[in-house]
């Protein structure tokens, strides 16, 4: 009983995660289909919403924002992909290998690129239009830092282990 | 590895089982049996303080160093 209660979490977290892969996927192709639209059309969007305030230099710095997106999908699927991974081997029964150390390491490279990604977005928000909306995120670059971290200590704790094993 | 473990002889000239002697020490006789087949990476002073408080034997009885270039192949 206690071991279906305390396993239920990690299911959820498997599911989430599962969801999340492919909302991820889905949100790149909507990106992807946009930013083809805005260069495809992009002289009909300026032409009927030049009276919302949307230049050619305006619709450029959009269609930046959206490969800027287009770059996150992939960068969040190693993310993603990687940490349910990570879950099924807490499912498993046996998450400190050495896999999993390799895996929080690509998961904090993924969430560095994010990051930068981010900025990136931020500098574009920032020259396009306020109402896009963008603030500094410290929390995002203390994960990245923690990630690392984790990353570092969980290596260490696994060759720890495997030192541990066969000693009686 | 250049270290055996005469577990085994220890426990014969004591007439001891490997099941009396995991009771004694407290150690699973699936641990045990690592330790005796010379399966083990590393011996906790623990264990070996245990194991030699049962089989009334200094650590040196218990360990053994042969250089493997030295040990009878047949063994």
């Amino acid at each position: 009983m206690t071991e279906y209660r305390s396993e239920r979490p990690v299911v959820w977290a498997e599911h989430l995660l599962k969801i999340l892969i492919w909302l991820n996927w889905i949100c790149g192709a909507v990106l992807a289909v946009v930013l083809v639209g805005s260069l495809v059309f992009g002289d009909d969007i300026v032409r009927r919403s030049a009276t919302d305030g949307i230049t050619p230099a305006s619709l450029g710095l959009v269609r930046i924002a959206l490969g800027i997106g287009l770059v996150t999908v992939p960068l969040a699927h190693v993310a993603l992909t990687r940490l349910r991974a990570i879950v099924a081997t807490v499912r498993g029964g046996d998450p400190f290998v050495a896999a999993n150390a390799r895996r929080l390491t690509a998961i904090a490279w993924a969430l560095l690129g994010i990051m930068f990604c981010d900025l990136g977005f931020g500098f574009v928000a920032m020259r396009n239009d306020p109402q896009m909306g963008w603030s500094f995120s410290l929390t995002g670059w203390l994960a990245v830092l923690l990630l690392f971290v984790l990353a570092r200590v969980f290596d260490h704790g696994t060759r720890l282990r495997d030192e541990i094993e066969g000693t009686i | 590895m250049a270290i055996l473990v005469t577990l085994d002889d220890r426990l014969h000239d004591r007439r001891m089982t490997l099941t009396e002697l995991a009771e004694r020490v407290g150690i699973t006789i699936a641990n045990l049996s690592v330790l005796k087949t010379g399966k083990a990476k590393a011996i906790r002073l623990s264990t070996l303080n245990a194991i030699c408080a049962a089989l009334e034997c200094q650590p040196g009885d218990l360990l053994t160093y042969t250089p493997d270039d030295q040990r009878d192949p047949s063994s």
